[in-house]
């Protein structure tokens, strides 16, 4: 994790801005009145700031601050809007189905974002501790290059007593691994041979891979697979760096569209009754 | 009829530096009452002659009165030899505001910038209107002038006049190093300016003329000091005094850039390769100052030689040693090692002038400037600093891997500002948690100008950063070869229909070289640095030690 503190004049104002936010909603609440209104509007005004980041994004060649500035006060007014959304709701589950929708989203929302913020700063060091100069752009061809040195490599495998086994293990187990997508979770590693747990099980059925992988010929294919294995992770990293963002982003789309029906029901209610 | 052959002159003369030709007289003139006919008393007939060489590269320039022609400080690549009127040179640092730069660079509006976003672009790199030559030379406007009575400003200060024939400007354009003197029109005045594509010709077909302009740059080498910290705030005479008794010297290869990458891949350690300045233990002489290129400093310790720091255009090497033989009275020895990395110039400003003009300031406790000689980041890190050149830099991109997530908005928000073809390519060298990325680097010692047939790639006067005028750059690719960062590309070019412009001479599209501009005209600067959600992306001068220090341990935590 590489984690800086926030940069002052960003914190300042995020303090001074839940202490006033505070203030006002206490001497709201002095006078008796619902912070039901107040809350809300502040909480609709937050939401409005925090997309004004992706705005900001569009941006770059705007003397506006950087986007590095923009994201901490993204994170800061997101946390402040986290404070609203607790007044506002009274930190009750709601009953309706329509509100329940809105809560429900509004956490989403809020805790994929944190869970990005932790991704985006935890991954990038774990990323690069093994294929450390292999830019991700190269990282299709050599998964290719890997599995027609695999390809190459059993061709190679002269005739002996385990020879019939270290093929059928290699046409069974390691091709298909070699030629599979990660998906989105990696795989445990087995702490010795160091390649996933689950492709040293299968090869035990032909060959144990303790044996496999210490004879001459067979020894490359360990490499192989630790490579493959490696590449895999930073896949799967670079799936999770990019795809909280699927989460995020549409969602933040569908909650504005919720946040405006609910302002005019609450207004369209309010006005009836008055 | 007239309009049309002048067009056709003018097309004909498309890379030449000025659209009109120099008129033969001026030319004849040249040849007998100027600095010139040096030139042709040993002329080497070597490709083209002396006429053709000025015909390509000089041009005829005026000046009214009060108007400055050379400001201190500018950056600039031509030299200048008046041929009527009267010009003169400032002597007076107190009077440099005199001639500052009133207006700044102009910037795009906010309006235009976020029109970029609009413009839908069929094809990259596409000109979609004609620069004029005025656009490009900034000729159309007003010339900068000294805001004061010009009369009386020669009758109140120190000035020189430049005679009629003599040459002015050598330094700067010759030694890639800022004017070191303002020079303005005291009347009406006309010169002939070469730009150093010429100069450089000329030198090499007379080796009367390259003495002749050695000896030039020896006389009015005190000028160089005035941008030494150490020694600018002494008087103009006590830096005559030292620079007539100072030792200079060159180091190195000028075209190190040319042996570079062969270097880097040699089985000869890079130290071994690098010319020795200094070396341990050696008696000191006196200060050691650098005006341009590098420096390697290293020190031995129990028989292993590490990097310690480097040496740039400002620095000094000596003043511990020195200080330390004046006050403890023991022989200075020289503590480390300098080496020459590629071409060096230094100044060795005499011991005892030292102890005379130097160290009571010292005793005084005036700032003398920075030593960068040890310790701020590891001996590791300096070491992949200085093998690849890396400390030419003055906006280095840097980049901390620890938290560059990938997401690529760096080189989106360069594609946006820059007609959708990014400057910079974010892969490069890399050192445990930092890449140094391919993005041009604005170097001290741009040695991608040298050899550019039009002067297309240039340093701008004001900031000194590295700049291509893409409507001059004919794409012959020689500054792409010249760098030896890999940091120039040449790209095809298309009309505004997003057709590839054909070389009608070789069939193939035409050329460009592109390369990092530091979004000079946005209203931002660097978009790069601005569009990095993870403060991932640093600039990073190498001239300033406590910023690249700053960078370095915010990298490395």
């Amino acid at each position: 994790m590489t984690i800086r503190p926030p940069k002052p004049l960003i914190l300042l104002g995020l303090v001074l801005g839940f202490l006033v936010i505070r203030n006002y909603l206490n001497s709201k609440s002095a006078e008796l009145v619902s912070l039901a209104y107040p809350s809300g509007w502040l909480l609709f005004g937050s939401f409005l700031l925090l997309a004004l980041y992706g705005m900001r994004k569009k941006f770059p060649f705007l003397p506006l601050g950087t986007t590095s500035s923009w994201l901490q006060l993204h994170l800061g007014v997101g946390l402040l809007s986290g404070y609203l959304f607790l007044l506002h709701t009274g930190s009750v589950w709601p009953q309706g189905r329509f509100e329940v929708a809105l809560y429900f989203i509004y956490l989403v929302l809020m805790v994929s974002g944190f869970i990005g913020w932790f991704l985006m700063r935890w991954l990038p060091k774990a990323m690069r501790t093994d294929v450390e100069n292999l830019h991700p752009s190269r990282i299709p061809s050599r998964l290719r290059e890997i599995w027609e040195e695999g390809d190459a490599l059993v061709l190679k495998v002269e005739e002996g007593a385990l020879s019939e086994r270290i093929i059928m293990g290699y046409t069974e187990v390691i091709r298909p691994f070699l030629n599979a997508s990660p998906g989105f979770v990696q795989s445990k590693r087995h702490s010795e041979l160091e390649v996933p747990t689950p492709i040293v099980h299968k090869l035990a059925e032909y060959l144990p891979p303790s044996v496999l992988f210490s004879t001459e010929s067979s020894r490359p294919f360990h490499g192989l697979i630790r490579e493959k294995a490696d590449l895999d992770r930073m896949v799967v990293y670079q799936r999770w760096i990019r795809g909280w963002l699927f989460l995020h982003v549409p969602l933040t789309a569908v909650l504005f569209i919720l946040i405006v029906l609910h302002t005019i029901l609450v207004l369209g209610f309010s006005s009836g009754g008055a | 009829m007239l309009d049309e052959i002048n067009n056709q002159e003018a097309d004909s003369r498309e890379h030449c530096f000025s659209k009109a030709p120099v008129p033969e007289e001026i030319l004849d003139w040249l040849k007998v009452n100027s600095v010139l006919s040096i030139v042709l008393s040993d002329y080497k007939k070597r490709g083209s002659s002396f006429e053709e060489i000025l015909q390509n590269d000089a041009r005829i320039v005026s000046y009214n009165k009060s108007e400055i022609i050379l400001r201190k400080g500018d950056y600039g690549g031509s030299v200048l030899i008046p041929i009527e009127g009267k010009v003169r040179v400032n002597l007076e640092q107190s009077q440099e505001h005199r001639f500052a730069r009133k207006k700044k660079l102009e910037k795009r509006s906010w309006l235009s910038a976020i029109g970029q976003l609009f413009k839908k672009k069929k094809t990259q790199e596409a000109f979609s209107r004609v620069v004029t030559q005025d656009e490009i030379s900034g000729s159309s406007g007003l010339k900068p002038f000294i805001d004061t009575d010009v009369d009386q400003f020669i009758a109140n200060n120190l000035t020189r006049t430049i005679g009629i024939g003599e040459i002015f400007g050598e330094i700067a354009a010759l030694r890639r190093c800022p004017r070191t003197a303002s020079v303005f029109a005291s009347s009406a005045c006309k010169l002939v300016e070469i730009r150093w594509q010429g100069v450089r010709e000329l030198l090499a077909r007379s080796k009367e003329f390259e003495r002749f302009l050695e000896d030039i740059i020896g006389d009015r080498r005190h000028q160089i000091f005035s941008f030494v910290k150490m020694i600018q705030h002494l008087s103009e005479d006590v830096q005559r005094t030292i620079s007539s008794k100072a030792v200079f010297e060159r180091h190195g290869s000028d075209k190190w850039n040319r042996n570079f990458r062969k270097m880097l891949n040699s089985d000869q350690s890079l130290l071994e390769q690098e010319s020795v300045v200094l070396n341990q233990g050696h008696h000191m002489d006196g200060l050691y100052v650098v005006l341009n290129g590098f420096a390697r400093v290293t020190r031995k310790d129990g028989g292993e030689e590490s990097t310690t720091g480097y040496l740039r255009p400002g620095d000094v090497y000596g003043l511990k040693e020195l200080t330390r033989e004046n006050r403890q009275g023991e022989d200075g020895v020289a503590f480390h090692t300098i080496r020459a990395v590629g071409a060096l110039d230094l100044v060795i400003i005499p011991k005892s002038d030292f102890n005379e003009h130097v160290f009571p300031e010292i005793e005084k406790g005036i700032e003398t400037g920075r030593s960068n000689e040890e310790g701020f980041i590891s001996r590791d890190l300096l070491d992949f600093f200085l093998d690849r050149r890396i400390v030419n830099g003055n906006q280095t991109m840097i980049i901390d891997l620890n938290r560059c997530t990938d997401c690529d908005d760096c080189v989106k928000a360069c594609a946006v500002t820059h007609e959708g073809n990014p400057r910079f390519i974010r892969e490069g060298h890399r050192h445990a948690e930092l890449m140094v990325a391919t993005a041009c680097m604005h170097c001290a010692d741009p040695v991608c100008l040298v050899g550019c047939p039009t002067g297309a790639i240039h340093r701008e006067s004001n900031t000194g950063n590295v700049i291509i005028t893409a409507t001059e750059c004919i794409g012959c690719g020689t500054c792409v070869e010249s760098c030896p960062y890999n940091n120039i590309r040449s790209v095809e070019i298309h009309d505004a229909y997003g057709k590839p412009i054909i070389d009608l001479e070789t069939g193939k599209p035409a050329l460009k070289a592109t390369k990092c501009d530091l979004c000079i005209d946005q209203p931002s600067g660097p978009a790069c640095a601005n569009a990095c959600p993870h403060d991932a992306l640093h600039r990073v001068d190498f001239s300033d030690i406590s910023k690249v220090t700053r960078v370095i341990e915010k990298i490395t935590g």
